[in-house]
C-alpha cells in the first residue's frame, strides 16, 4: 500500500499534516516556531497578539496539576509591530512550506480589526480571533460567550483582511454549536474548538488563590474529553458548514483522531508540547501512518467525522 | 515523552545564612521525597514567595541525610529581595526540579573539570564541582566577582579544589582584574595534552560568559554554559525565555559551548517581561 495521505486543507490552505502548534505554547519567537516545524508540525500558530505590547500577568502564571495545566499568562506579547520580525524570521526560514496563523485579540471590534489587518500584512496565511481567553480581563472572553458579539467580530475583521478567518471558541457556554453558528454567519472560514477552560486552584497552607490572577484556564488531559464533546456538538448539529479545528489535551496521535473523528479537520497541540517536548509532533504522524497503513485508510480526510451517525 | 507533572509543594524556611550583605542562602526540607531522587547539579526550582512572586532559582546546596535543600540568592529586585528577607518557618513553595542540569564527561577522557564563576553565578557552579571532586576529577575553581565582599562559598571552594584562584573587580581580594584573566592564565600554562583533557563549567553575568567563550575557543577548550533568562512558566510553555529558538527552562539552562554559539543572541540581546527583543543587559531581571 502507499503511504497514506495525511495533509490536510483548510480554508485553500494546505498542512502537510494535520498537527499544528497551538497558540501561546513556545511561540513567542521566529526561531521557536521554525523549531517546531522542523520537529514535524504541519503549521504554527503565533503567540495572541495585541496593537500595545503586553506584559502579562505576574508569576505565578501556571500551576501544574496531575491531570492537566492551569495557565494565567495574561496574555503577554511585544504588541503586533514587536513581532514583525518574528513573522519574517519565519518565512526567511522555512520559506512558508508550513501555514502561519496569526493569533489576535483586542480590547474592542475595531482593535480586533486592525490587529487582525496588521498581522495579515506581515504575510500569515490566516487569522485565529482569539476570542475566548479566560485570562485577561476585559479582553477575549467577553467577545466570545455572546452569539451577536461573535458575529459583528468576524464580520469586522472578514472586511480588513483578505485571508481566511478563523474564530477559537470557548469551552465555556451552555450551547458551543449556537456560537459556531454566529462565527459562520459573520464570514468566519473556519472555528478552532476549544480554548482553555476557566478554573482555579488555591493553595490550602497558605489560604490564597496561587494564580496571580486568581483564575486561569485549564488545558491538558482534563479538557481533552470537553473539547471532543465541544467538535463533535458542532459537526452534529448539521449546521456548520465551515471546517473545525479541534484543540484541547491532544498528545498522542489517538487523542487526534478522537477530535478528528468528531469531526475536526486538523487539530492543535499545546500541553503536549510543554509536558513532552516538539518531539510529540514527529511522534503522532509516526505513529497515525501506522494506524492508517494498518486501518488500510488511504486519506486522513477519511477520517473526518466517522464517529458521527454511528450512535 | 510525558513527564510526571510538577506540582507545586509548600515548605517551611529551615534556616537562613547571610552569606554577604546582599546575598542570601535560604534551606528547606521537601517532604515529598520521589522527584528530588533524580535532581541534577545545574538544575534549578521555582520558588514561589505568597503574595509576591515565583522566580527561578538554581539549587546551590543538596544535603543527603537529613534531606535538605538550599538556593543562594542576591537581592536584585523586588522577588528577589522578598526571598533575602525570608525568616526560618516562612512558608515558599517550590516546584521543580527543572531543566537539564550539567554533565560530567568521562574520566577516561577527561581529567581537569575547571570552574569559572562570577559573581552569585557561583550558585550553579558549586554544586557540579563538588559532584566532579566526588568523582575523581581533578578540579580547579577561579572564582570571580566585583568585590570581595560578594565573593561566595570560600570554605566549599577550598575543600574540593586542587587550586583556586580569586579575582575582583577592584582588587579587594584576589587577582585584581576579571575572572576571564585567571582562566587565560590557566590554560596558557597548560600543555596542550593537558588541555585536551580539560572541561570548563560555568556561570556568572553574561558579559562574563561570552568573553569565557571566546577564551575557550581560543584555547578549543570544550564547556557547559549555565544561562539566565526572564522566564514566567519554567516548563516550556510561555517561550519567555527564548534564545534562538532553544528555551532556557527546558533545552537548559546548562548549554554546551557547541550549542551557545549556535544561540545568535547570547551575550548580545535578550527578551523583557512583554517578549520584545531587546540589548542584553547585566541583569536578566
Amino acid at each position: 500500500m502507499e503511504t497514506p495521505r495525511i495533509d490536510v486543507e483548510i480554508a485553500g490552505i494546505r498542512f502537510p499534516n494535520p498537527f499544528i502548534l497551538a497558540s501561546g505554547i513556545a511561540d513567542e519567537t521566529g526561531a521557536s516556531m521554525v523549531e517546531a516545524v522542523r520537529m514535524g508540525a504541519g503549521g504554527v500558530v503565533t503567540k495572541s497578539l495585541s496593537l500595545q505590547p503586553r506584559e502579562g500577568h505576574r508569576n505565578p502564571c501556571i500551576v501544574e496539576l496531575p491531570y492537566g495545566l492551569l495557565n494565567a499568562m495574561g496574555l503577554p506579547n511585544p504588541g503586533i509591530q514587536g513581532y514583525a520580525e518574528e513573522v519574517a524570521e519565519y518565512f526567511r526560514s522555512t520559506k512558508g512550506s508550513n501555514p502561519i496563523i496569526g493569533s489576535v485579540f483586542g480590547s474592542t471590534v475595531e482593535e480586533y480589526a486592525l490587529a487582525a489587518g496588521r498581522i495579515s500584512d506581515m504575510g500569515v496565511h490566516a487569522i485565529e480571533l482569539n476570542g475566548s481567553c479566560p485570562n485577561a480581563k476585559g479582553l477575549g472572553l467577553q467577545f466570545g460567550q455572546d452569539p451577536m458579539v461573535i458575529e459583528d467580530l468576524v464580520r469586522e475583521v472578514k472586511d480588513a483582511v483578505k485571508v481566511p478567518v478563523f474564530f477559537k471558541l470557548t469551552p465555556a457556554c451552555s450551547n458551543i454549536a449556537s456560537l459556531a453558528l454566529a462565527a459562520q454567519i459573520g464570514g468566519a472560514d473556519g472555528v478552532v474548538a476549544v480554548n482553555t477552560m476557566p478554573a482555579m486552584k488555591i493553595e490550602v497552607r497558605t489560604r490564597r488563590p496561587l494564580l496571580t490572577n486568581v483564575t486561569g484556564g485549564l488545558s491538558g488531559p482534563a479538557l481533552r474529553p470537553i473539547g471532543v464533546r465541544c467538535v463533535y456538538e458542532i459537526a452534529s448539529s448539521g449546521r456548520i458548514r465551515i471546517p473545525i479545528i479541534g484543540v484541547g489535551g491532544i498528545s498522542s496521535w489517538e487523542d487526534a483522531l478522537e477530535y478528528m473523528m468528531a469531526g475536526a479537520s486538523a487539530v492543535q497541540i499545546g500541553t503536549a508540547v510543554t509536558w513532552g517536548n516538539l518531539a510529540v509532533f514527529g511522534e503522532m504522524t509516526e505513529g497515525l501512518l501506522t494506524f492508517m497503513k494498518e486501518e488500510r485508510i488511504r486519506s486522513i480526510q477519511d477520517i473526518v467525522g466517522a464517529a458521527r451517525g454511528v450512535e | 515523552m510525558m513527564r510526571a507533572p510538577g506540582e507545586m509543594e509548600i515548605v517551611r524556611v529551615e534556616k537562613v545564612v547571610k552569606e554577604t550583605a546582599t546575598i542570601t542562602t535560604i534551606m528547606f526540607s521537601p517532604v515529598y521525597l520521589g522527584r528530588w531522587s533524580s535532581l541534577v547539579p545545574g538544575q534549578f526550582l521555582m520558588i514561589w514567595v505568597p503574595g509576591v512572586d515565583e522566580v527561578p532559582m538554581s539549587l546551590s546546596h543538596i544535603r543527603k541525610q537529613p534531606f535538605r535543600l538550599g538556593i543562594t540568592v542576591q537581592d536584585i529586585g523586588e522577588a528577589t529581595n522578598s526571598i533575602c528577607a525570608l525568616k526560618k518557618g516562612d512558608r515558599i513553595g517550590i516546584r521543580g526540579p527543572y531543566g537539564n542540569g550539567f554533565t560530567l564527561p568521562s574520566l577516561e577522557e577527561v581529567d581537569t573539570i575547571m570552574g569559572v564563576s562570577g559573581g552569585v553565578g557561583a550558585a550553579s557552579t558549586v554544586l557540579p564541582m563538588e559532584w566532579a571532586h566526588t568523582e575523581g576529577f581533578r578540579t580547579v575553581n577561579l572564582v570571580g566577582a566585583r568585590d570581595s565582599g560578594l565573593l561566595l562559598y570560600r570554605g566549599r571552594w577550598e575543600s574540593i579544589s586542587e587550586s583556586v584562584h580569586y579575582s575582583t573587580d577592584d582588587g579587594s581580594f584576589g587577582h585584581h582584574g576579571f575572572v576571564t584573566d585567571l582562566l587565560k592564565n590557566e590554560l596558557s600554562e597548560m600543555t596542550v595534552e593537558d588541555r585536551e583533557r580539560t572541561m570548563v563549567l560555568t556561570c556568572g553575568p553574561e558579559v562574563m560568559l561570552a568573553e569565557v567563550k571566546k577564551v575557550m575557543d581560543l584555547f578549543d577548550v570544550p564547556g557547559q554554559f549555565s544561562l539566565e533568562r526572564f522566564m514566567k512558566c519554567g516548563i516550556g510553555l510561555c517561550d519567555s525565555c527564548s534564545m534562538s529558538g532553544r528555551r532556557v527552562c527546558m533545552d537548559g539552562p546548562v548549554f554546551h559551548g557547541s550549542e551557545v554559539s549556535e544561540l545568535k543572541e547570547f551575550g548580545k540581546y535578550q527578551r523583557d517581561r512583554s517578549g520584545k527583543l531587546v540589548p542584553l543587559k547585566e541583569c536578566v531581571r
